[in-house]
Order: C-alpha cells, then sequence, then structure tokens
C-alpha cells in the first residue's frame, strides 16, 4: 500500500512550534482517507471520474430566465420604475453592438506618451539604482536643476478627430 | 423560448436529451432528474426546452419546492434568535437573518413583524436544511426586495406565477393599458398588487387570477372586462 | 403536522385581514356582489336516491344518504336513528388535525347535528318497524369535494336536499320476520318531514356595521365572527351559532335573522323544485347520472338557484319574518309595532327581495340609533302603505320587543 509506505511524522515533530502548518496539512490529509473510507462503499470509481455533461439546476426562475417579478406601471412607485429603465438600460447595453469609441487607441497611446509615462526602462533601472544615485537625484531637484520637471498632467484629447 | 408540446410522465425516460448530452452540456430543469447517463422525467407535464439546451419539466403544482436564485413573497411568522421565520409556502418556513436587510446592523435592526409581507431571494435551498432568504443583493443594496406595504396578496398555482414571468408575456403590460398598479409576483405562487384604489386592485386580482383558467391568449378579452368593470 | 399549515388558506395572514376589511368597510367584495347577495346555488341529482352535489360558487359538497335496518337505542324504542358524517378530507390545505379537531370543523359538526337532529325535522317514528326490535338507521356522509367559503350553507343545503331525494325501500314486519322489498316489487318511500331547516351565513367584521352572506373562504377567514341561522320553511329558527369576537348587537342579528329565514324559504322552495324537477326527469326515463366524476363534471345538467327561482325575485317579501322566536319577551304595544313593520316591510319592496340591508340606517361606520326625522318618515310610509297585516303583526309583536331600537324610533311620533 502506497498510503502505508508513506513515511508519518511523529506526534512530537508536529506539536512543535514551527510545524504548525505541516500540522494542519496532515490533519486534513486524514480526515479525507477517512471520509473516504467511509462511503467508499457509496461512490463508485464511475462517480468519481465520470465527467458528466449534466448540470442540474432546480430552480424554474433560473431555466425558464423568468423576470423579476416586482414591477411597477405608469408611476405607482417612482423609485422601482427608476430601478426598471435602469435594467432595461443595462440589457438592452448588453445586446447593442459596441458603442463606437470617442477616442482612438492610437490618440490614446499617442496621449499617454505625450504624458511621459514611466516605462518599462524607467522602472527597471530604478531597481538597479543604489542610495548614493537616489540622494543625489533628490539634492539635484531641491538644489534646483536647470530644467525643473514639469508637473505631469492630462491633456485633454483632441477635439477635432470626429 | 420554444416551447415543444410533448407532455412527460414521471419515470418516462427522454433519449432525446440524453442524445443531445453525448455531444454538449445539458442543463436539467426542475421535474427532470439524471440516473447515470439516462434522463427521466421526475413530474408530469409539457417538456420544455430553451436554447441552447436547458429542459424542464412545467407542472401544474400549488406547493412550492424552493430553489436558489428564486423571487419569493414570505410572510414573517416569528422572530427566533437572531432570525426571522418566514412563511414561503414550502414544506418548511424559511428563516432569514436580521442582517440581510439594507443598512442593517447588529444595532440598528429592520422593523419587521409577524404578519408582514417581504419580497426575497431565496439564497440557500436544499432538501435537508431549511430555506435561507435574503432581502439585499450581493453589494447590500435593496434593490427591488423588502417589505411590501399596504396592497392586496393572494394565492395562485405556481404556474400561473411563472407564466406571469415570462419574458415575453404579453399580461402585465395589457393589464397596465388599463390601470397604474404595483406587482410583486413570488414563483411561490403569490401575487401581492397594489392600484390606486380598493376597486382597482380587487379587479386586478380577479382579472388575473382569471388567467389560471383562460391563459394568456384571451389577455384581450380580460382587459376589456376589467376596463368595463373600472368604468363601470 | 406542519407548523405553518393554517397559511395555505387564503385570508389568513395579516395583509390578506387588512384589505378585507377594508374592502367591506367600503362595501366592496371579492366577487362584484353587494353583501347581502348570495351566489348561485346548483344543485345535481345522482342516478341514486340520496345522492346530490350541491356547489355554492366554488364549494362544493357531495351528500350521499343510505339506510340500514337496526336496533333502537333503549331511550328511544320507536324511533329510527339519523346518522350525520361530515368528511373534510377532501380539502388539501386542512390537515389531519385540522379537518377533525378544528374549531371550524367541529363547528360544521355541531350545526348540521343540531339543525337536523336536534330540531327533529325528519320524523323519525315513521322509520320504527317494530318497536324495540328494528327501525331504520339513515345515515348521511357529507363529502366536502371543494372549500370556498361558507361551507355551513353548502352542507345543510346538501343535506337536506339528499334527505329530501331519499327513498328507502318498504319493508314488512310479520310473524318476526323482515321482509325488504325491492323497487321492483313495491315503490320506494321517501322520508317523512316534520320541517325543512336550511342554514344561512353571514360574517361580522369590526370595521362594518354591515354584514355580508354566503361569505367567500377569504372573507370567511378574515371575518370577526361567524353567524350561522338555521331557519325552517316556515321561518322558525332551528340553530343560532354566533362565535367571534366582534361585538354584535341585538339589532344585528335580528337584521341577520330577518334576511336568513326569507333565504330559508327561498332555498327550500327551490329545493322543491329541482326535486320535481328531477322527478320528472326520472319518468321520462332520462339518462340518470353515473358515478362520481359524471356527477360533478360540467357537462351535467345542473339545476341553478337562480334560473329555477329568477321569476320569483319579483314575489314581494311581506312574509319576511313571520315568525322569529328569539326572545319571548312580550310587552304590549301594539300601535308602535305596526309601524316598525309597515316601516321595514315598506322599504323592503322597493329593493330587490334578497335585498334588505336598508332595514340598518344606511350610515354604516356606527349604528347610530334612528333619529326623529327617519321616525316620522316612517309615518308618512304607514299612510301610504295601510294594509292590513294584523294576523303578521301579531306574530311579530312576540319578537320586536327584543329589539329595543323599534321603541326609541316610535317615541317622537306618540
Amino acid at each position: 500500500m502506497p498510503a502505508k509506505s508513506k513515511p508519518r511524522l511523529s506526534r512530537g515533530v508536529l506539536d512543535m512550534k514551527f510545524m504548525q502548518r505541516t500540522k494542519v496539512k496532515v490533519e486534513k490529509e486524514a480526515d479525507d482517507e477517512q471520509s473516504r473510507a467511509l462511503y467508499s462503499n457509496e461512490i463508485n470509481q464511475k462517480m468519481l471520474n465520470s465527467t458528466s455533461n449534466f448540470i442540474v439546476e432546480s430552480s424554474y426562475s433560473i431555466c425558464a430566465g423568468l423576470i423579476d417579478g416586482r414591477l411597477s406601471f405608469r408611476g405607482m412607485n417612482p423609485e422601482l420604475e427608476l430601478l426598471m429603465e435602469q435594467e432595461l438600460a443595462e440589457k438592452q447595453g448588453r445586446t447593442k453592438p459596441e458603442q463606437p469609441k470617442e477616442v482612438s487607441d492610437q490618440d490614446m497611446a499617442k496621449a499617454y506618451y505625450a504624458n511621459k509615462a514611466p516605462t518599462v526602462a524607467g522602472s527597471m533601472g530604478k531597481k538597479f539604482s543604489t542610495k548614493k544615485d537616489f540622494k543625489r537625484k533628490n539634492s539635484g531637484n531641491e538644489s534646483g536643476s536647470p530644467h525643473p520637471k514639469k508637473k505631469q498632467q492630462f491633456k485633454k484629447p483632441r477635439s477635432d478627430d470626429d | 423560448m420554444s416551447t415543444t408540446s410533448t407532455i412527460v410522465m414521471p419515470g418516462e425516460r427522454i433519449s432525446a436529451i440524453e442524445e443531445l448530452a453525448k455531444s454538449k452540456r445539458v442543463i436539467l430543469g426542475p421535474g427532470l432528474r439524471r440516473q447515470d447517463d439516462t434522463v427521466v422525467a421526475s413530474k408530469a407535464g409539457p417538456l420544455r426546452h430553451k436554447e441552447p439546451s436547458t429542459f424542464w419539466v412545467d407542472n401544474y403544482q400549488r406547493r412550492y419546492i424552493p430553489a436558489r436564485g428564486d423571487l419569493v413573497l414570505g410572510i414573517v411568522r416569528s422572530k427566533a434568535g437572531d432570525n426571522y421565520r418566514v412563511d414561503i409556502g414550502a414544506a418548511d418556513t424559511a428563516s432569514i437573518s436580521y442582517l440581510a436587510f439594507e443598512a442593517a446592523t447588529k444595532k440598528n435592526r429592520p422593523d419587521l413583524n409577524p404578519g408582514d409581507l417581504i419580497y426575497a431571494r431565496v439564497l440557500n435551498a436544499s432538501a435537508d436544511i431549511e430555506p435561507e432568504l435574503v432581502c439585499v443583493n450581493s453589494v447590500g443594496k435593496r434593490g427591488k426586495l423588502g417589505v411590501l406595504a399596504e396592497g392586496f396578496f393572494f394565492k395562485c398555482t405556481l404556474n400561473l406565477g411563472r407564466m406571469l414571468l415570462r419574458e415575453n408575456c404579453p399580461v402585465l403590460a395589457a393589464l397596465t393599458r388599463e390601470l397604474p398598479y404595483e406587482i410583486a409576483v413570488g414563483v411561490n405562487g403569490r401575487i401581492w398588487l397594489k392600484a390606486h384604489s380598493l376597486r382597482e386592485t380587487i379587479a386586478l386580482a380577479n382579472a388575473i387570477v382569471a388567467l389560471e383558467q383562460s391563459g394568456c391568449a384571451e389577455i384581450d378579452k380580460i382587459c376589456d372586462n376589467l376596463g368595463d368593470f373600472l368604468q363601470a | 403536522m406542519f407548523m405553518n399549515s393554517n397559511l395555505f388558506e387564503p385570508g389568513k395572514s395579516k395583509p390578506e385581514r387588512n384589505f378585507v376589511q377594508l374592502a367591506v368597510k367600503q362595501n366592496q367584495r371579492f366577487d362584484g356582489r353587494r353583501s347581502n347577495e348570495c351566489r348561485d346555488v346548483e344543485l345535481t341529482f345522482g342516478a341514486d336516491w340520496g345522492t346530490v352535489a350541491v356547489s355554492l360558487g366554488e364549494t362544493k359538497v357531495l351528500t350521499h344518504v343510505t339506510c340500514d335496518l337496526g336496533a333502537p337505542t333503549t331511550s328511544r324504542p320507536n324511533e329510527g336513528k339519523l346518522q350525520l358524517n361530515v368528511n373534510l378530507g377532501g380539502v388539501a390545505f386542512l390537515d389531519e388535525v385540522q379537518s377533525t379537531h378544528d374549531q371550524r370543523s367541529l363547528t360544521l359538526n355541531s350545526l348540521l347535528e343540531r339543525t337536523f337532529r336536534s330540531s327533529r325535522c325528519v320524523d323519525l317514528e315513521s322509520l320504527c318497524v317494530a318497536a324495540e326490535q328494528h327501525v331504520w338507521c339513515i345515515r348521511v356522509d357529507i363529502n366536502v369535494l371543494n372549500h370556498d367559503g361558507n361551507l355551513y350553507d353548502a352542507s345543510t343545503i346538501a343535506t337536506l336536499a339528499a334527505l329530501m331525494h331519499f327513498r328507502r325501500p318498504d319493508v314488512t314486519f310479520a310473524d318476526d320476520e323482515l321482509r325488504i322489498y325491492t323497487e321492483k316489487e313495491r315503490e320506494f318511500i321517501p322520508l317523512l318531514f316534520l320541517h325543512y331547516p336550511v342554514s344561512v351565513t353571514y360574517c361580522i367584521f369590526k370595521s362594518s356595521g354591515q354584514p355580508i352572506v354566503d361569505p367567500l373562504l377569504l372573507e370567511e377567514n378574515a371575518a370577526d365572527s361567524v353567524i350561522v341561522l338555521s331557519f325552517n320553511s316556515y321561518q322558525e329558527l332551528c340553530t343560532l351559532n354566533a362565535g367571534g369576537t366582534a361585538p354584535t348587537n341585538v339589532r344585528t342579528i335580528m337584521q341577520c335573522a330577518r334576511n336568513a329565514a326569507t333565504r330559508a324559504k327561498s332555498l327550500v322552495d327551490f329545493i322543491r323544485k329541482a326535486l320535481s324537477l328531477d322527478e320528472e326527469r326520472r319518468l321520462q326515463g332520462g339518462r340518470l347520472v353515473q358515478g362520481l366524476v359524471a356527477l360533478i363534471g360540467e357537462n351535467q345538467q345542473k339545476l341553478s338557484f337562480r334560473k329555477l327561482m329568477g321569476h320569483q325575485k319579483q314575489e314581494p317579501q311581506d312574509l319576511q319574518s313571520e315568525k322569529m322566536d328569539v326572545d319571548t319577551k312580550a310587552i304590549a304595544k301594539p300601535r308602535v309595532e305596526e309601524m316598525a313593520v309597515e316601516e321595514e316591510s315598506s322599504k323592503q319592496e322597493t329593493d330587490a327581495p334578497l335585498d334588505s340591508s336598508s332595514w340598518l340606517p344606511q350610515d354604516e361606520d356606527s349604528q347610530k340609533l334612528p333619529t326623529p326625522s327617519e321616525a316620522s318618515a316612517s309615518k308618512a310610509g304607514k299612510g301610504k302603505q295601510n294594509r292590513s297585516k294584523s294576523k303578521a303583526n301579531k306574530k311579530q309583536q312576540a319578537k320586536k320587543q327584543n329589539n329595543s331600537d323599534s321603541e326609541e324610533e316610535a317615541k317622537p311620533v306618540i
């Protein structure tokens, strides 16, 4: 039996402080083993292995795609009607073809880089910079470098693209 | 939803579904049961099919069997510890936690009394434990759920409740051409109604109950009757 | 027993109750009836003697009468027996406990018992074959098939109709030998009746002083009290069953009794008429209904109250309360009584026969006492319709005394 041959940790070892996580794992394994043994005559191999094509759904509302049953008409309950409208809009949004983009992908990318997005190279470079580099950079800024960094800001997308 | 009109009987094997299941996943709804690779009906009624591969039996029934995800109308029966007991027309009472309401905390409990009517979603349903309800959605908002005040409430068959809730059902829209109203239909065969006046509410309730016998097709006739009644 | 079983029936939850109270207050009923309007009664006679199905709207009751020879009780050696069995098993929303030990089923049992046995409507002595030895035991099985309110009336109508329809075989007893004749040998014999009792049910709500007749299940369950009155065709009170929590005054009960007596009379007339129609059909050798399904099926020819009694609607109803011995105290005040009666009858005649709601002052919320102006109106009415009704009035005097209102009503006039 492979289970038998597997080495087991003694209780004394498991009670040690640094073995706590292992202890939980081992206990869980033992539990699983036990429950499998308990139900072994009920669960056959087929049940364990067969990948069934059947999904059982006991709710009529899900099967038949029933709508929510709380409705209001002609201003009986404005709060509820607002909710219904929102839901309807959402539904239509889902079924309608995707709305045309107001800003093209290209413009988006341009605007992104124009705003000096951090490049991969820059962020990786930071990793290799030393404390000294960092200090120097900071002090340089404080002393007022000839090219003070512009404050980053978003630019509006150009309006002439439609 | 296509309505195939085959009637199945309990114990009947449905080989059409078995065939389909060989090639793709099939969803078996209420009234159908799987035994290994065979599919057997467990209720009597017309077999329904929804694209792509959902099947269920639309049987005639009055006793509600709780199912997860259903929206039901319940009557609060009592308070029990941290829960309310709610009658939803099933074999067992359902429970709903104090905390399953919008903005409810341990200190700020919802004000519910025995006899109140609530519209709730079934969170948990199993044959062995009592069903559990909630009155909030997954982000903790009330949405359409909650306590229903005033109005009239009556019971009908489960089928009628489901019929009203079908996506393409013309009934509720047709009724509102006659008068404004507010309605809550539980799939547990309970309907709550509220219109501007008592007379209108009674008229609506009778119109809906009449549908049980006549079916959707006669909705125009019923609406005409309703209109006549309200004018009288 | 299910913990929540009583919620399966309508009218048991708070929202329903509140709504019904409100509806009654506004004089609205769920099937569009007026508060004093009854549902149509339909009778269907089966192939066997004593098999009757009654439907009162959706309430359906099937009654079957059988007979058997047996020994009499020692206390009444020369009387036959009448046994009434109610079976509520057909009502799905009542569970085992409710259908046998519930307040309502007990009320129903006692109502039938008092209406048919205690009132001695069937001549039991005629059922005696040989004193202390052989008597007929009549057994009535009342099966409730569907319960949509007012089971009381449906059951009593069904029981009365079945008993009236029933015929027993002829029997002779000579030389210590019983001989029962078949239908071919000798004609079957109908039962002998001393009177014909039938009940009428009223519901009373706290929100409104106006009682409603023939309640639906929804109304019955939501009602604060239910009053069942059994009257026979001579308009004598056989049973009064007033329960519940609504404060009911004498005036309300008297009003109910008055209308119930009229209703009972027309019901008995209807049953008689239906029986004669059935007999005609039997003589013609028409196809008889076989089996239960045919009996309650839609295609069966039903004898409807509205159709049979329709033409009688115009009949004056001044016989309405010939004799109602609710109270026996009698104080002679002839003039006053006469006038009050005149007022009622004059009002009644203007309305439809079953509509006697005008008996009460129009104000529904508070049952105010009649004001002098009303009384003077009655004086005027008296002048117009001065008919000789001394016979009816004499009988009414006895009963009218307990109605203290009528005295006050009259004082300003005198």
